[in-house]
């Protein structure tokens, strides 16, 4: 995967997760299969909490206030660290709008 | 985040076609009116069910060996057929699957190589709608089951030869076969293929004949060998990596990695997707996993063994 994401995820989109995904989670770590890349990703502990939190119900601003309130650090950090994050789990095809 | 290819070890081994192979049905087995100087008993290697016939004997008592542990009663799906075409020059020896032709090589050792590797393939494609189905060696000692995820050639039948060497029992050195259900792994006893590059440091486990030049077949019985080990749950996932000149070490890997480990390992993982990683899951949880640089085999056989010692400690 590159490290760059060139997928732009705005605050207003609001993100579900991917129809061909199967999912596990291990020690608060979730291990994700995307079936029609055939790839395989390990998700860290906070982007784990990331993948929780997206329910295709709220958008990515309300999801990074809940994670801010969450980890009690500052909205505009978490927006900082997960929208590149959701726009490379939506290259991936993890995530879709 | 990690991403990787998904089965990348798992699925080359059983994308790579044996060379000099012909497309299957393109030349069928009708040319044999002979009698046959040698045909085994019936063999059951998991879900693969065979017997072997040859119109020259000598291969008979290698391959009775090489196949020992698979002896069954099972009626066979598979019929391999070992015959000389043509004379002189000319002269080819052809295996046959049934009625369709596998190789025509011009060596025995070449034959017998594809015949070893074919009925690799069939376990592996026979099984895995069964079975979750990992690239890997493994062992058991006092009930702990010790599976060696890895990729081709990173040394998990060096590292099994050494396990059963210190009184291990043997499942595999190439196919770990586990129950989706209960998570037990099957044995596949196949005789461990011993790579030339291994063979200074594993020199008990000389053959008295080496029909396949390029490896060691040996059984997992004899030369000190204590044979198959029943079914167990995996306890401990190693992989193991030799490099040389580097010390042997162990690396504590979290349980994400091991979910990787295992997935990245299992045969045809993408076509049973949800349950391969659901059971990749259930293994991780299940063990400790370790990634175990070697640079020489006693050294990594010692560290294996107090991981097995710990386990049991914690057991009892």
């Amino acid at each position: 995967m590159s490290s760059t994401a060139s997928t732009a995820v705005g605050l207003q989109d609001v993100l579900r997760r991917g129809d061909s995904v199967v999912a596990v989670q291990v020690d608060g770590q979730a291990v994700l299969f995307e079936e029609s890349l055939a790839s395989l990703s390990l998700l860290d502990p906070i982007a784990t909490a990331v993948w929780n939190a997206t329910d295709g119900m709220r958008t990515v601003a309300e999801l990074c206030d809940e994670l801010a309130h969450t980890y009690s650090a500052p909205v505009s950090r978490v927006q900082a660290d997960v929208v590149p994050l959701l726009a490379r789990l939506v290259e991936t095809r993890m995530l879709c709008t | 985040m990690t991403t990787a290819p998904a089965w990348s070890a798992a699925q080359a081994a059983a994308a790579v076609p044996a060379p000099g192979c012909t497309a299957a049905g393109d030349l069928r087995f009708s040319n044999h009116g002979g009698t046959w100087a040698y045909r085994s008993r019936g063999f059951r290697a998991l879900e693969h069910t065979f017997r072997i016939r040859s119109d020259d004997g000598d291969c008979g008592p290698f391959l009775d060996t090489v196949f020992q542990e698979f002896v069954s009663e099972h009626q066979v799906a598979v019929t391999y057929s070992l015959v000389t075409v043509g004379s002189g020059e000319a002269r080819r020896l052809a295996l046959y699957a049934n009625e369709e032709r596998i190789c025509l090589a011009r060596t025995e050792s070449r034959r017998l190589s594809i015949l070893l590797w074919h009925v690799n393939q069939q376990v592996i494609r026979r099984t895995s709608p069964y079975n979750v189905l990992l690239h890997a060696a493994a062992a058991e000692r006092d009930g702990v089951c010790v599976v060696l995820p890895a990729e081709m050639e990173s040394g998990k039948t060096t590292t099994v030869a050494g396990l059963l060497l210190a009184g291990y029992r043997y499942l595999t050195d190439e196919a770990v076969a586990i129950d989706p259900e209960s998570l037990l792994v099957s044995p596949f006893p196949k005789a461990l293929s011993v790579d030339r590059g291994s063979w200074p440091v594993l020199p008990e486990l000389q053959p008295a004949y080496t029909p396949v030049f390029t490896q060691w077949q040996v059984p997992p019985r004899g030369k000190g060998l204590r044979g198959t080990a029943q079914p167990h749950r995996p306890r401990l996932l190693v992989t193991p990596r030799y490099v040389e000149g580097a010390p042997t070490a162990l690396e504590r890997l979290s349980r994400g990695d091991a979910v990787l480990l295992v997935a990245q390992s299992t045969f045809e993982f993408a076509v049973r997707a949800r349950r391969n990683l659901t059971v990749a899951a259930r293994v991780a949880e299940s063990c400790d996993a370790y990634r175990l640089t070697i640079g020489d085999l006693p050294t990594a056989v010692v560290l294996i063994d107090e991981l097995v010692d710990d386990v049991l400690r914690r057991r009892s």
